[in-house]
C-alpha cells in the first residue's frame, strides 16, 4: 500500500516512530510525502524538497536466513536504477556509485537513506524527478533534464513494484547474485575514485569492484587493495 | 653508574666472552663513553649504558624483559575488566557520537540512560545503525572516538 501525505517532516523520521511505538509497518508499505520539512540525508545533511520529486520510505524486516541488513543499502540503490532506467534515453548515462547513490554522468539524480530501528530497516529514497536542488559542493541532476519525467504517483508505484521484487531475489537467491547485477549498473571497474575514509582522511585509486560481503574494493594508487566499508565515495 | 647494561653479539648469548665484556665496561667507565662496540672477525660487541638500554636489540641482562609485564600488568587488568562488561559492536563500521556534525553527542561519562536509549550510530554501508542502552545505568565509559573505524565485536560504551 502507498500511503500519501501532502507533507511531514520526513518519511523515514514518520516511519520510525510508528515501529518505535510498537506500530506494525508491512513490507510493501511505502509513505510518500508531497513536501518534507525535515527531509534528511547522511550525516545530518539536508534533502531537498522540491515539489514534484518523488521522496518516499519503506521498510524490511530481515530475518535469521537473509543475507546481512547492510547490503539493503545496495539492494535499494538497483531498485532505484531499475525504476529510473526507463526513462533515461542513454542507460549507459546512469551509474549506480557504491554503496547506493544514483548518478546521471557525474550528476547526483538519487538519494538514499537507510536506518535501522529494532530488527527492522526503514528505506528513504529520493528522486529528483521535476527538480534538482544548486549545491555549492556536489553536482545534481534532474530526471526531467533529459527527458519527460514520469509522474510522481506513477513513479512511486513503479518503484514500490521494483523494490519488492529485488527483496524477493536478495530473499530467495542470496547476496552473490545481487553484488553482479548491481555491479553491472555501477562506474565499472577502473573509474578513478577519492574515498574520505572515517579517520583516515583521504583515500585515491580505482575501483576494483565489490567485495563478497559487499563493501567496496579500491585499488589504492600503490596497487594494494582496500576493502571500504564506510567511506564517502567521490568521483575523481 | 659504570656497569654494563646489555650487550649485543652477532650470534647467540653463549658466545659472549664475559671477560671481554668486563673490560669493556671498565673502559666505559674510565673514558666517561655512553657507548663502544668491538669487532673482531665474526664477533661484534657493543657495551652501552644509560638510556641506551632500551635500544639494545637483544639485552642480555635477564631482569628487564622479566620486569616488563609486570609494569604493565596493572593497567592492563583493569582495563580488560571494562571491556568484559561494554556493549560491543554488532558489525562493522563507523561510529558516529551525535546524530548529526556538530550536534550535541548521545551520551556523556556520567550521564544516566535507560534501556532502550540510543547511545550512538554505527554505520555500515550507509546504513544507520542506532546502537540501544542494553539496560538503565550510568555511562562509565566511552571507549570510542567519534567518526572512528568500528571493527565486530569491538567494545564501545561500559554502562554500570
Amino acid at each position: 500500500m502507498i500511503e500519501t501525505v501532502t507533507e511531514t517532516g520526513s518519511t523515514n523520521t514518520e516511519l520510525l516512530a510508528r515501529l518505535r511505538a510498537g506500530e506494525h509497518v508491512a513490507e510493501g508499505d511505502w509513505l510518500v510525502a508531497d513536501r518534507q520539512n525535515a527531509g534528511r540525508g547522511r550525516q545530518g545533511r539536508a534533502w531537498f524538497d522540491g515539489a514534484g520529486n518523488f521522496m518516499g520510505s519503506t521498510v524490511v524486516h530481515p530475518g535469521g536466513g537473509d543475507p546481512p541488513a547492510p547490503t539493503l543499502a545496495l539492494l535499494a540503490g538497483l531498485a532505484t536504477y531499475e525504476a529510473v532506467l526507463p526513462y533515461c534515453p542513454d542507460p549507459a548515462a546512469l551509474r549506480l556509485k557504491w554503496p547506493n547513490d544514483l548518478m546521471l554522468g557525474r550528476a547526483k539524480l538519487a538519494g538514499i537513506l537507510l536506518e535501522a530501528a529494532g530488527g527492522a530497516v526503514v528505506v528513504g529514497i529520493g528522486v529528483n524527478l521535476v527538480a534538482a536542488p544548486q549545491l555549492p559542493d556536489r553536482a545534481t541532476v534532474a530526471l526531467v533534464q533529459i527527458g519527460p519525467p514520469p509522474s510522481r504517483d506513477g513513479f512511486a508505484r513503479d518503484l514500490a513494484a521494483v523494490f519488492d521484487r529485488e527483496v524477493e531475489r536478495w530473499r530467495n537467491f542470496g547476496l552473490e547474485p545481487l553484488l553482479r547485477r548491481w555491479q553491472a549498473a555501477a562506474y565499472p571497474p577502473g573509474t578513478p575514485i577519492t574515498v574520505n575514509e572515517p579517520g583516515e582522511g583521504m583515500l585515491s585509486g580505482r575501483i576494483e569492484g565489490l567485495g563478497p560481503d559487499g563493501s567496496l574494493s579500491l585499488r589504492l594508487d600503490d596497487g594494494s587493495i582496500r576493502a571500504i566499508h564506510a567511506g564517502d565515495v567521490m568521483l575523481a | 653508574m659504570s656497569e654494563p647494561k646489555g650487550t649485543s653479539g652477532r650470534k647467540s648469548g653463549m658466545d659472549i666472552d664475559s671477560k671481554l665484556v668486563r673490560e669493556l665496561a671498565e673502559l666505559l667507565g674510565e673514558t666517561g663513553l655512553t657507548e663502544i662496540e668491538v669487532e673482531d672477525g665474526e664477533r661484534k660487541i657493543r657495551v652501552a649504558r644509560g638510556g641506551m638500554v632500551a635500544a639494545m636489540p637483544a639485552p642480555v641482562q635477564m631482569a628487564a624483559p622479566a620486569a616488563a609485564p609486570a609494569a604493565t600488568a596493572p593497567v592492563a587488568a583493569p582495563a580488560a575488566d571494562n571491556h568484559a562488561d561494554a556493549l560491543k559492536s554488532p558489525m562493522v563500521g563507523t561510529a558516529y557520537l551525535s546524530a548529526e556534525p556538530g550536534a550535541a553527542p548521545f551520551i556523556e561519562v556520567g550521564k544516566q540512560v535507560s534501556e532502550g536509549d540510543t547511545l550512538l550510530i554505527v554505520e555500515a554501508m550507509k546504513v544507520m545503525n542506532p546502537i540501544t542502552a542494553d539496560k538503565a545505568g550510568t555511562i562509565k565509559a566511552i571507549l570510542v572516538e567519534n567518526a572512528q573505524p568500528i571493527e565486530f565485536g569491538q567494545p564501545l560504551v561500559v554502562i554500570g
